[in-house]
């Protein structure tokens, strides 16, 4: 019942909050230009192209970022303003409080995220892009995967962090070592391993990156399993197998258990002292 | 004779019938009958027919005879000498059609001009055709699949030696070493062939001037390997799946001079398009599609790339120690171009880059970050001696020949689709933003 409670609190305040806003406004700009960008490859979202990487690329570089920033900031904003300190006060779990929040924030990304590629559909259509109804879709659940499993991690930043400048601090670094500087990272601290070593290391690193895991899903379940090469027949083939899918949601599901129950962990130890 | 007849009672059909243009049937005895002794008592110009059923080779014929199989089987008899084989052509303007030829050693051996073989089905584990000094003859319908599952142990399906002006077409083989290999043997034409499951689909070795059109080659080794060869042309084949092996690839150039590799499709190989040492060689208006990748070029120089459409490729291209070569007006799709002018060809040029490939040579799990965003921040940050780099000026917006993208059938169910999004998205936002604005 209180996690209800706190998630239609954390709609109410998400729908009013200006930077929901802004983050409205900023991805349903990114959604048009893409199709601005796509009307020169005349591909649409079909099938593994050049042209639906570069799409998934843009979308990881703004989508954990606005994820993290909007999820640690409602955590963060609840301490600095002191609506915890009431909160606390009633018979309520540090888990159901995070939990409330996880749901609450969820909607209002969503919404975000649905205006965006909504308005992607409705403006491509109008325009006479190629798009497909399976490519939408694909796009959508995209989206959705990274927006949940990124989620997770901002609500493990708004409970580390005191203030929202720890938070954008701690954000900005995630969504640098999971997105940007990934390769390069791993290239480097790789290249110490012996050879064997490199691609299970590689393997179980990628598991803890939502923005690879989830794209490499993606690009595969698209057809472009291939282009990961031969090293990894088998991985390509559990992903397109019907079980597929199925794994992806159960990972999905202990990611965001698993990060939730870290958050109200940390969250308790701070409730304790406060 | 006796030791003939003997090991020929075995068969079921003993029937051959040898006859003039007018067909006048000469019965034979119900007994087996040796086909060469009929082979040699035809006379220039006859038709010999062998019904259906098997007969023993090997088999000689040496004037330009007829030879008609109604879907008769030719095999090896047990103690026949093993060298020889089955069927051996020694005339001009001989014509063999229809017959089955099944042999553990070999199957059809021909040296002299102008013959015609039709229809042949051969299959052995030997070398099933091989042509030497022998020019203008026609393989039509030939259908050939090796007996041996090692691609070490194999031989060739079609061998050509020394010979010019021949024809391959029509033509299926199948679990051969190289489908059809020619050795110093000018103007070939292979066309409208399958090879599949061989080694090198089409194996050409100092073979000038020779056409490779409209064959369908598919899961070899190498497609079509063409080694020190001069104005070869390479037309309008599907060149598929070459992507088995360590070493596959689509079409192999090395050192090659003034060859037109043009309107192929080459797709899903592991290298699309491999040149090496090659020059002056023109290769446009290929479709070169879903490969890992799509071209690697060294120590190559002025070769032409010309409307050829990159798309899908893991890696579009890599040329290392390559200069001079003219690469333009190509489509590329991994190539965010910019069309000031309108003329369909972008005012950005296209430049490729090596790096990804020299990363995966060094460690083959690196592949996984293909494509990854954080990659090409890497790639930017390793960016070195561009001069060595692929470059094509003048990339096309869109492919070559592509229409005009239509609106699928499926635009409604999207529309209705992104309109629910827009409305389930934007809704709560109007609503809050009603509500604060009435309050």
């Amino acid at each position: 019942m209180s996690v209800w409670f706190i998630a239609k609190r954390e709609m109410q305040i998400g729908f009013r909050n200006p930077w929901s806003y802004s983050f409205l406004l900023l991805f349903s700009v990114f959604s048009i230009s893409l199709l601005l960008i796509q009307s020169n490859q005349s591909m649409g979202f079909q099938g593994y192209t050049h042209a639906t990487g570069t799409m998934i690329n843009l979308t990881l570089y703004l989508l954990p970022m606005m994820t993290l920033l909007l999820g640690s900031f409602s955590l963060t904003a609840e301490k600095e303003d002191g609506s915890w300190t009431l909160l606390s006060t009633y018979a309520l779990s540090s888990s159901s409080f995070l939990i409330g929040k996880f749901l609450g924030l969820s909607v209002v990304l969503l919404a975000i995220l649905a205006t965006g590629l909504g308005l992607y559909g409705v403006v491509g259509v109008w325009a006479g892009q190629p798009l497909t109804f399976s490519g939408v879709t694909a796009y959508v659940s995209f989206s959705a995967a990274l927006l949940f499993l990124y989620l997770a991690l901002a609500v493990v930043v708004g409970s580390l962090a005191k203030n929202r400048w720890q938070a954008l601090t701690y954000g900005v670094g995630i969504w640098f070592v999971t997105v940007l500087a990934w390769p390069t990272l791993l290239i480097a601290v790789l290249n110490t391993l012996p050879y064997p070593v490199i691609k299970p290391a590689l393997g179980l690193l990628t598991l803890f990156n939502p923005a690879e895991l989830v794209r490499i899903v993606t690009v595969t379940r698209l057809g472009g399993g291939a282009v990961f090469g031969p090293d990894y027949y088998q991985w390509i083939d559990w992903i397109n197998s019907q079980w597929g899918i199925a794994t992806a949601l159960v990972f999905g599901c202990f990611w965001m258990i698993g990060f939730l129950g870290l958050s109200s962990w940390i969250w308790e130890r701070g409730r304790g002292r406060g | 004779m006796i030791d003939f007849a003997k090991s020929m009672r075995r068969y079921l059909s003993f029937l051959v019938v040898p006859a003039l243009i007018m067909a006048v049937p000469v019965q034979a005895a119900d007994r087996p009958v040796d086909v060469q002794s009929v082979l040699d008592q035809a006379k220039p110009g006859d038709i010999v027919r062998l019904p259906p059923g098997t007969y023993e080779g090997p088999l000689l014929i040496d004037k330009p005879i007829h030879l008609s199989g109604q879907d008769a089987t030719i095999i090896r008899p047990v103690h026949s000498s093993p060298e020889t084989p089955l069927l051996r052509v020694e005339t001009d303007g001989a014509t063999i059609s229809g017959l089955n030829l099944s042999d553990e050693r070999g199957g059809l051996a021909v040296r002299g001009d102008d013959n015609r073989f039709r229809d042949l089905t051969i299959q052995t584990k030997g070398i099933a055709v091989k042509l030497e000094h022998a020019n203008r003859n026609v393989l039509q319908g030939l259908h050939i699949s090796g007996r041996e599952p090692d691609l070490k142990k194999r031989r060739n399906g079609i061998e050509i030696w020394n010979s010019d002006d021949n024809r391959i077409e029509d033509s299926v083989l199948d679990h051969v070493k190289d489908g059809v290999y020619l050795d110093n043997s000018e103007n070939t034409l292979i066309t409208h062939n399958r090879i599949s499951n061989s080694r090198y689909a089409v194996h050409m070795m100092f073979s000038h001037r020779s056409e490779v059109t409209d064959n369908d080659l598919q899961q070899n080794v190498t497609g079509a390997m063409v080694m020190e060869d001069v104005g070869s042309r390479i037309v309008g084949n599907r060149i598929t799946k070459q992507a088995g092996h360590a070493q596959s690839q689509g079409i192999f150039l090395y050192q090659v001079e003034s060859a037109e590799i043009v309107n192929n499709l080459i797709d899903g190989n592991r290298i699309g398009l491999h040149v090496d040492a090659a020059t002056g060689n023109r290769i446009a208006n290929n479709r070169v599609t879903r490969n890992f990748l799509g071209m690697r070029m060294q120590e190559s120089a002025q070769n032409q790339f010309h409307a050829n459409t990159w798309s899908g490729n893991a890696v579009q291209a890599q040329a290392i120690e390559s200069r001079d070569n003219l690469v333009s007006g190509n489509y590329w799709d991994d190539h965010q171009g910019l069309d000031v002018n309108g003329d369909g060809s972008s005012d950005l040029s296209y430049q490729a880059s090596p790096f990804f490939l020299s990363l995966t040579d060094a460690v083959s799990a690196y592949q996984l970050f293909f494509q990854s965003p954080g990659l090409t921040v890497l790639e930017d940050l390793s960016t070195s001696d561009t001069d060595q780099w692929l470059h094509d000026p003048s990339p096309l917006m869109s492919p070559p020949g592509s229409e005009t993208s239509e609106p699928s059938p499926a635009q409604g169910s999207v529309l209705v689709f992104s309109l629910l999004l827009l409305g389930a998205g934007f809704y709560p936002f109007w609503r809050s933003y009603r509500r604060r604005v009435s309050s």
